[in-house]
């Protein structure tokens, strides 16, 4: 099972990219076979919630990131499966602003805050049309 | 509790499963192909077939046969040009109704192999 921190982004969830969302699915079977059912907690977003959480880049509004809760998570588990995942998913994965290298999981924050960032390429990005 | 894991399956597909019944989709469902690592799939080495029928608006049961070929034609797919059953050459998801059989075909230049995981995932709301 998925779990989600706000029930809004139960429905968000089938707005993001689709490759994004087999991805996640693809993610949370992976956690739910070692006895770890996640919890999103950010799907899509608007600048106004980027700006107030002081988010530098535009992949959650672009349908092409979820954050996982990684506090409650074990630490060798989220290592193995960020590189899992890094690997796995390399090709479709966004690419690093400074290292110019393919990331799909990128672990953020400190304390109640640190979660994963599961992020595809901007050429996936969706955005308003014009 | 949300997205039971009965919603999303991933069948391992490969030559030795060619064209066998792979599964029915009971909902509308995304079918997604995705090679093994060290997999060289080139343009056309992997397609899934999708078959079922459409009823149209007047009643008439029109039956389809539709072959959706993957390659790495990765631009953005989702809405606009979105992956809809009946497109092909899409590296994304294909959308499928409820009640299409899905069989998977594979196919690589001389003695290559290409093996993989198809993604079907269930989505909710009315078929």
């Amino acid at each position: 099972m998925i779990k989600f921190k706000k029930q809004s982004d139960k429905n968000k969830l089938y707005c993001v990219h689709p490759i994004l969302f087999m991805i996640v699915a693809d993610a949370s079977q992976w956690w739910h076979a070692r006895g770890h059912d996640f919890v999103i907690t950010e799907t899509i977003t608007n600048e106004e919630i980027d700006n107030k959480a002081g988010r530098v880049s535009a992949s959650h509004r672009e349908c092409r990131a979820v954050d996982v809760r990684a506090k409650d998570l074990p630490k060798d588990l989220l290592f193995r499966f960020s590189t899992l995942f890094n690997n796995k998913y390399k090709d479709h994965a966004a690419i690093g602003g400074k290292t110019l290298m393919p990331r799909l999981v990128l672990l953020h924050g400190e304390g109640e805050n640190y979660h994963m960032h599961i992020q595809i390429h901007n050429r996936y990005a969706i955005k308003e049309e014009e | 509790m949300f997205f039971p894991f009965n919603n999303f399956r991933k069948i391992p597909v490969s030559t030795s499963t060619q064209d066998q019944l792979l599964f029915t989709t009971q909902s509308n469902s995304l079918v997604w192909f995705l090679p093994n690592s060290g997999n060289d799939c080139d343009d056309g080495d992997v397609g899934v077939y999708i078959e079922g029928h459409w009823i149209d608006s007047d009643g008439v049961v029109h039956r389809t046969y539709v072959y959706s070929e993957f390659n790495d034609l990765a631009v953005n797919p989702w809405r606009g040009n979105s992956p809809y059953f009946g497109q092909t050459y899409t590296w994304v998801p294909v959308f499928c109704p409820a009640g299409l059989n899905i069989r998977s075909h594979l196919s690589a230049a001389g003695s290559d192999t290409v093996s993989g995981d198809l993604f079907i995932l269930e989505l909710p709301g009315e078929p």
